[in-house]
């Protein structure tokens, strides 16, 4: 057993972060991710962390800097969210591209406009296909587990591929819970010293890095790249398992709870996922069979793991905290193919909830469950998402 | 002359390029124990495409806007390592050093990360083919300005003159000494330096390959390129220029300058001179940072 | 010539495949084949300075026992080593004459 100590989502990424003996950290401030920035740079400052922090004048700037630290080889993080991370797009992809297992934690927060400080998707989302593994954790705890798990992943020789940990601004960033953190002792057993195991930048090795990729090879790194990514599946599974037998936590991409004889099965991700399973355990009380699959994996995404989770179901509904406009959210179009791919039969449906820093409260989940079932009975088809919590007379219609 | 061949000949920039004799004379006073940064530009030539480069030495191309935040990551790995003795060079052009790469290149300035950050000045986006740029002198046509330049050239060396270099200097490529002499200085410091270089593009400029040198000279000889170095809060200019008229013939050594007005060329003149006087008054200071 | 940044990177080609868009190998074009006019050195006029050499942006002369030499497999014909030299020693013939005469 670590120490037990009072933290919020963001303070238990920074202590994840020193556990994972991180040694340069370059990020700018932005809410809702500053606290984590404000705690390392504190701890590197007053020297209870030995580490460089590097304070960069943008978040373009921040990530930039880590692919030169990482591709030198060191061990690296920054933090971002929202207008940041839409800033770092760019390098988003040269990371990714060079191979380098550089971990960031995404503080979720909606991409503008309009203008908003609070939680949903949008953000993370525009890094969909930039090539990194996206891990969403849904508590203070789990944030912390998946910063050390983060590292254990990218860094292994089967993947080289950076990794986003996705926390929800503010519902986990800023929530207070009690969290295990591991001594460095016990934390030492399970993440060890940065050694490289691709290129690095050394004069005594003149490779040339990033440079320009031609039509005769670019496809074939991009499939080099999706490997990778795809590795990453086994090695998470690999690294979950290690990770409960040192610590006691077990995890999952897809962490289930009573979908085994569900009728009804919520999909989501992050922070909803606890009430998501609060209602559940409510209507299972009141004799309805519903259960939740939580996404802790969106990339890359557990097709298998999910259907096994949804083959029993005959409503699967889906709440996606972005709007996916023109189209549907994007965790609705995963969990399509899934079900397509397991050929499984059930009705999906497509909500949007939560966006901008909407609650998502018990009755929302309750609403979603009631509406999928009615449709479901119905044999209806949705053509577009359904906007749950909606103020309809505050919508505006175009003349 | 080159000692060292830690660049390699077979590269293709055009003929005559001052870009490639910049990097070749800054490996060769270098050497070995350096990492290069370039960011996409007609220094990416040198990075090479495929599974080919130009460098003999490690070697990033970074993106456009952020090479100095690359060189800040290096930089500070390098110490992390304990590999105290080698050089990181950024090498940009005028587009990613005065244009988009500036907030970048002032962060790592004032974050004062030992780095040698060169930038060969062509005054145009010469990669794109021949765009201008904020280095772009006034009256100069380019592809985004075919009747000429409505606008001066930012003064990049004056605005750096306040922030904490540890080691500043301008050079041109007609002197390749001089320039070796300055770089060799700046890669003994311990902090971030900045080294401007005067590029003349036989392309974009358009004047013989063979005048490469020449006109790089005759910038300096008539003060349309201050030759002069900052170092302990103090700046040495380091050649007086000859005469201002001569900027008549520097002009009319480039096709890039045909349609400038006799208006436009007293302007071009008169600013060169305040240039230089400024300068000359700012020489007599030793207060700068 | 290109002896020191051949064996640099020779020393890769030992090491395990790298994962990532990264280059191993020199970029060795033989650019000699642009030149449409070509640089020969008046043995007798050069003084050796080695100006010539200082400002070939590609590196392509070298100081040897026999005096500075060019080497044509790089040279792209510039001119710049004709205008820089101090004794106007080298001249500049169209490449065609050589041709000519069967080279």
């Amino acid at each position: 057993m670590g120490v037990i100590k009072a933290l919020d989502g963001n303070a238990a990424i920074a202590h994840g972060v020193m556990r994972s003996k991180v040694q340069l950290v370059a990020a700018y401030p932005i809410t809702p991710q500053t606290p984590i920035v404000e705690t390392i740079s504190s701890l590197i400052d007053t020297k209870q962390y030995d580490a460089t922090y590097i304070t960069v004048e943008s978040e373009h700037s921040a990530l930039s800097s880590l692919i030169g630290a990482s591709s030198t080889g060191v061990r690296t993080f920054t933090a971002s969210a929202s207008h940041g991370l839409a800033l770092m797009h760019e390098v988003t992809g040269t990371a990714a591209a060079s191979r380098l297992p550089i971990v960031m934690a995404v503080v979720s927060r909606a991409i503008p406009g309009p203008m908003s400080l609070w939680c949903d998707h949008s953000d993370i989302m525009t890094q969909r296909d930039q090539g990194w593994i996206q891990l969403f954790a849904a508590s203070p705890q789990e944030a912390l587990d998946f910063v050390m798990i983060a590292y254990r992943t990218s860094e292994d020789e089967r993947v080289l591929t950076p990794t986003m940990v996705d926390i929800d601004g503010f519902f986990c960033s800023h929530l207070t819970e009690p969290v295990d953190v591991p001594t460095e002792e016990e934390a030492g057993r399970f993440v060890k010293d940065f050694v490289p195991v691709n290129a690095t930048l050394d004069p005594d090795l003149p490779y040339a890095m990033n440079n320009l990729t031609s039509p005769a090879i670019f496809t074939e790194l991009k499939r080099s790249q999706d490997i990778g990514m795809r590795s990453a599946a086994k090695v998470l599974d690999e690294r979950f398992e290690e990770f409960a037998g040192l610590f006691g936590r077990r995890y999952g991409r897809v962490m289930c709870h009573e979908t085994e004889d569900a009728d009804t099965v919520v999909v989501c991700m992050g922070s909803m996922s606890g009430t998501v399973k609060h209602v559940v355990n409510e209507l299972r009380a009141a004799g309805r069979k519903v259960g939740v699959a939580r996404v802790a994996a969106f990339r890359p995404f557990p097709y298998k793991e999910l259907a096994e989770a949804l083959k029993g179901a005959k409503n699967v509904a889906v709440i996606d905290r972005v709007s996916g406009m023109g189209s549907f959210g994007p965790l609705y179009e995963e969990v399509l193919s899934c079900l397509r791919l397991a050929k499984l039969g059930a009705n999906a449906y497509p909500f949007v909830a939560g966006l901008g820093g909407r609650d998502i409260w018990e009755q929302t989940v309750e609403d979603v469950i009631e509406r999928a079932e009615a449709l479901g009975s119905a044999g209806a088809v949705c053509d577009e998402p359904i906007w749950i919590d909606l103020k309809e007379d505050e919508v505006r219609y175009n003349a | 002359m080159p000692e060292l061949d830690l660049l390699s000949k077979g590269l293709t920039t055009c003929q005559g390029c001052p870009m490639e004799l910049i990097g070749r004379a800054a490996l060769d006073t270098l050497g070995p124990r350096t990492i290069t940064m370039t960011p996409p530009s007609c220094s990416a030539i040198l990075t090479g495409s495929g599974d080919e480069t130009g460098w003999g030495i490690p070697s990033v191309q970074t993106v456009l806007m952020s090479l100095p935040a690359f060189a800040s990551g290096v930089s500070e790995a390098l110490k992390i390592r304990g590999m105290d003795d080698v050089t990181v060079m950024g090498f940009a052009g005028d587009g990613g050093t005065f244009d988009i790469g500036l907030q970048s290149l002032s962060g790592a300035i004032e974050r004062g990360h030992k780095a040698v950050f060169i930038c060969y000045n062509n005054e145009a986006y010469m990669n794109t083919g021949n765009q201008r740029s904020s280095a772009t002198t006034l009256g100069a046509s380019t592809k985004t300005t075919p009747t000429g330049k409505k606008e001066s050239a930012k003064n990049i060396d004056f605005m750096l003159l306040h922030t904490p270099l540890a080691y500043q200097a301008t050079a041109s490529v007609g002197n390749i000494p001089d320039f070796k002499r300055k770089l060799k200085k700046a890669s003994e410091k311990d902090g971030p330096c900045f080294i401007h270089v005067l590029a003349p593009c036989p392309s974009g400029w358009k004047f013989p390959t063979s005048q490469t040198i020449e006109v790089a000279k005759l910038a300096v000889k008539s003060g349309a390129w201050l030759q002069f170095e900052r170092e302990n809060g103090k700046i040495t200019i380091n050649q007086k220029p000859a005469d201002f008229a001569l900027i008549n013939d520097y002009l009319d050594a480039q096709k890039r300058f045909g349609r400038v007005t006799a208006e436009i060329r007293e302007r071009i003149i008169a600013e060169a001179k305040g240039r230089y006087e400024t300068l000359c008054r700012l020489a007599e200071l030793d207060c700068l940072v | 010539m290109q002896k020191l940044v051949q064996q640099r990177m020779k020393m890769l080609e030992t090491l395990p495949t790298i994962i990532g868009p990264v280059s191993v190998k020199i970029s060795d074009v033989h650019t000699g084949a642009w030149r449409y006019r070509r640089p020969v050195i008046r043995r007798d006029d050069c003084i050796r300075c080695g100006i010539c050499a200082t400002y070939c942006p590609c590196g392509a002369i070298e100081k040897a026992e026999e005096g500075m030499v060019i080497d044509y497999t790089y040279c792209k014909g510039c001119g710049i080593c004709t205008v820089e030299c101090p004794k106007k020693a080298i001249d500049f013939p169209e490449e065609s004459t050589f041709r000519k005469e069967g080279e």
